[in-house]
């Protein structure tokens, strides 16, 4: 395999190959970086592009495509606090607040660094150990999925900062907001009133453009006074290495739980970057800098984002799997291109595979120089009068989220949740919980239901089958801990004045 | 708003005009195609409930290039994935009749009306033409004790209720888990493991002991050594696996390929059908549209609105025969 994969590095260096996947990263990186494109769109675009290419340029343009779109959300999420894809959530929480301290070079590198250093490491567990994961991956069946999303949800515990019960809410309020429409298995309607559109149930790209960029605007119109621009600075250090080197164990957990939740089918980096973000919190000796500007916590949400891309394209490879939205598309890319993603891929086509990791490679690489080397030009957006760049953005969400489905429902669904995600904001609501609910919300149900339908209604399994055993026992350690942590606090509070 | 419709008229008068001068101009030149039938409207919006990537996008892209190739118009895919079609659905069946908003939908319909999920039926539609079908299997895992319907069902009689049937309640796999289980005598039980991908996940991991999936994806399993075929939900053997045996064979009565289905809103224009009619027996003698397909493992089904009427009443009752609705 190391053969082939150091024979395909050369032969995408070809001049003409690098060409289309520098493209593509391009591409990637402009429509996760607005709000309400996303990766996913990029490829269903490219897609059609690249019928008439050769494929292994095809796929080489495909996968650079995917990691540009997974990684183009650090720059808007940093700079103006809109993610631009759901994988740069986290982004925002430390990105922003270090940019506007006048920051802004040095948490843009941290988070490009960051990003390439995940991207390589989930790289290297997809080379190294792609065949007897995806084993391990399937008997993780409907009862381990249900736990694990317990386990993930009691991180809002710890994402919900210093109030347990506001986060718990937000938590609340987005699980119930991905139960509107079909419930997931059988066909009872639920909260549509009889619309048909709501039906539909609420998708992930409105509710995360409003509640995160709507909001956004909202506020930069109704708080003018917050941010005096001309004296904002634009330079700013760098990384440092100390620091880099401090974030080594925090990287190396966050691409752990970004490849973990990669690989699990169905979950997707939309939640890897809030749960590796909640973990680096609660494992951080300083957690009260986080939200405040700490380097900690874009180490973390932007390693573990672009690792989950290794996690992603790994049953992807081995069983033809797709793991989200994007995966499910470049499935349909490969089969294009002659190929079935599927159990034969590796004995049969190991030329192909290894074209997919030198492109995986490649591209990240790209990645990183294309972005270091444009990094002084992107701070200049923050330059641009407010009245001229948020008509833009605000047009560009919308016409984004009108073509996700191509219809203008999802537009009004977006300025709700603009408006619902604005008053949740100004009165002390977190907003990772919620998205995190909603994500979770849905895999949790369907799960569920299937692990009692499968034990034809005996609840032990979640704790007779020994993985979902673990991770139940985790949940409950994780909610000790943090409940803990803040009877803790609170006597220091009350003790200190006297 | 006579004037406004004699407006309107005239304007596609003038469309006309323009097509036939494109055309003549066009058999001024030597080596141009010009079997292409004369479309009512420009260009079409195929509306797909589907995202891209899958079978039911990759069926529609193969038809929209073939149906482009053999008419006039340009087709452009829209896909409306949410709501498992019911969005899609509306927006066509409020589409306009010129022939302009089209809907690329499959048997899925039937099942979504049927279970309740869904206000649209196939006859709220005026169905235009099928163009190709993907053929589905049973699959069992390699080590499963039964290796034929006949020992599956002699296997279930001695164990009732301990074979888990994973399909996807509520979708077209449910039907062909019915089916199954009717064929042994109810001793089975049918349970939710989501799409394709989800139910081989979940019956290699053990979860589920047979599963329906597509052909494409069995023959590679089958040739891993990770699974067994008991048969092809067809009357006929599909020519990209002959080894399957089909279901008919083994007595079972079920023959379900997924065919993909072509509507237009119930009171589209004459015009649009007629010129259906046209296109669908330019594209029967097209090798390549065969050719195309067979990459992404579909088989060339097309049918004239006529016959595609025919064959969703007839889909359509014995999907319903088979839920007991």
């Amino acid at each position: 395999m190391f053969e082939l994969f150091l024979g395909s590095v050369v032969h995408l260096l070809e001049p003409q190959i690098l060409i289309l996947m520098a493209l593509g990263v391009t591409v990637g990186v402009v429509f996760g970086a607005l709000p309400g494109l996303s990766a996913t769109m990029a490829l269903a675009i490219l897609l059609p592009v690249t019928f008439a290419m050769k494929p292994d340029a095809g796929i080489a343009m495909l996968v650079a495509t995917y990691i540009g779109g997974v990684s183009g959300g650090l720059v808007a999420a940093t700079l103006l606090r809109i993610p631009g894809t759901p994988s740069s959530i986290a982004t925002t929480f430390d990105g922003y607040p270090l940019a506007q301290k006048g920051e802004a070079i040095k948490a843009l590198a941290t988070g490009m660094v960051a990003s390439a250093v995940g991207g390589l490491l989930g790289l290297a567990v997809l080379v190294a150990f792609a065949p007897i994961i995806a084993r391990y991956a399937i008997q993780f069946g409907a009862a381990e999925y249900t736990s694990l999303t317990i386990a993930a949800l009691m991180l809002v515990v710890v994402l919900s900062e210093s109030n347990l019960v506001k986060g718990l809410i937000a938590a609340v309020l987005g699980l119930s907001i991905s139960t509107i429409g079909f419930a997931p298995i059988g066909s009872a309607q639920r909260f549509s009133f009889g619309s048909v559109d709501l039906l539909a149930g609420v998708s992930i790209i409105p509710f995360m453009v409003g509640l995160f960029a709507i909001s956004q605007l909202l506020r930069e119109f109704t708080e003018p006074s917050l941010r005096v621009k001309s004296r904002l600075n634009l330079g700013g250090a760098g990384i440092k290495v100390s620091e880099f080197i401090g974030n080594i164990g925090n990287m190396i957990r966050s691409s752990a739980i970004g490849i973990g939740i990669g690989v699990l089918p169905g979950i997707g980096g939309s939640a890897a970057n809030l749960v590796a973000y909640g973990a680096a919190r609660s494992a951080s000796k300083d957690p009260e800098a986080f939200g405040k500007g700490s380097v900690e916590g874009i180490y973390s949400a932007e390693s573990a984002n672009n690792a989950s891309v290794g996690g992603a394209l790994l049953p992807l490879l081995t069983l033809g799997i797709p793991g989200d939205g994007v995966t499910a598309i470049l499935i349909g890319g490969f089969t294009v291109h002659g190929l079935q993603p599927g159990p034969l891929l590796f004995r049969n086509e190991p030329g192909i595979i290894a074209t997919i990791y030198a492109a995986f490679l490649l591209a990240t690489i790209a990645l990183l120089v294309l972005q270091l080397a444009t990094i002084k030009m992107f701070p200049r957006v923050l330059l641009i009068p407010r009245h001229y760049l948020m008509p833009v953005l605000a047009l560009l969400m919308v016409v984004g989220v009108y073509v996700s489905q191509y219809r203008l429902f999802e537009v009004w669904l977006m300025l709700g949740f603009g408006g619902v995600g604005y008053v949740l904001e100004r009165y002390g609501f977190p907003l990772g919980p919620m998205v995190l609910g909603f994500v979770l919300g849905t895999i949790f149900e369907t799960n569920l239901r299937r692990a009692l339908m499968f034990s034809k209604g005996d609840w032990s399994v979640f704790l007779t089958r020994p993985i979902s055993g673990v991770l139940l026992l985790g949940a409950v350690l994780l909610l000790v801990y943090s409940v803990t942590q803040i009877v803790r606090k609170r006597r220091r509070e009350t003790v200190r004045p006297i | 708003m006579c004037r406004e419709i004699r407006d309107l008229k005239e304007e596609s008068n003038m469309h006309k005009l323009l097509k036939a001068c494109v055309i003549s101009a066009g058999m001024l030149m030597p080596g141009v195609a010009l079997a292409q039938v004369d479309y009512p409207v420009d260009t079409i919006r195929l509306f797909v409930p589907a995202n891209p990537g899958g079978g039911t996008d990759a069926g529609a892209r193969l038809f929209a290039e073939y149906f482009q190739k053999h008419s006039d118009a340009t087709v452009a895919i829209v896909n409306q994935a949410s709501g498992g079609g019911v969005v899609a659905a509306q927006t066509v069946v409020n589409g306009a009749k010129d022939g302009s908003d089209l809907f690329f939908f499959h048997a899925a319909l039937h099942t979504a009306n049927l279970f309740g999920q869904s206000p649209f039926s196939w006859d709220s539609f005026k169905p235009l033409a099928t163009s190709s079908e993907i053929n589905e299997v049973y699959a069992v895992r390699a080590d499963a004790p039964f290796s034929t319907i006949a020992e599956l069902v002699a296997y279930a009689q001695e164990h009732p209720d301990e074979l888990n049937v994973g399909s996807q309640l509520g979708g077209t796999t449910q039907v062909k888990g019915e089916a199954l289980n009717a064929a042994a005598g109810g001793k089975m039980r049918i349970v939710d493991a989501g799409t394709e991908s989800d139910r081989i996940t979940t019956l290699l991991g053990g979860q589920v002991e047979v599963i329906s999936m597509s052909v494409a994806n069995a023959k590679q399993y089958v040739a891993d050594g990770q699974m067994k075929v008991l048969a092809l939900l067809n009357e006929n053997p599909d020519p990209l696996a002959p080894e399957f045996p089909t279901t008919v064979s083994q007595g079972v009565d079920i023959s379900l390929p997924l065919v993909m289905t072509i509507y237009g809103p119930i009171d589209v224009d004459e015009a649009v059908v007629t010129a259906f009619d046209k296109t669908i027996a330019e594209m029967r003698n097209d090798p390549d549209f065969a050719a195309a397909l067979a990459k992404q493992s579909q088989a060339p089904a097309l049918r004239g609105p006529a016959e595609a009427a025919a064959f969703l009443e007839k889909e359509q009752s014995m999907i319903a025969g088979l839920l007991g609705k």
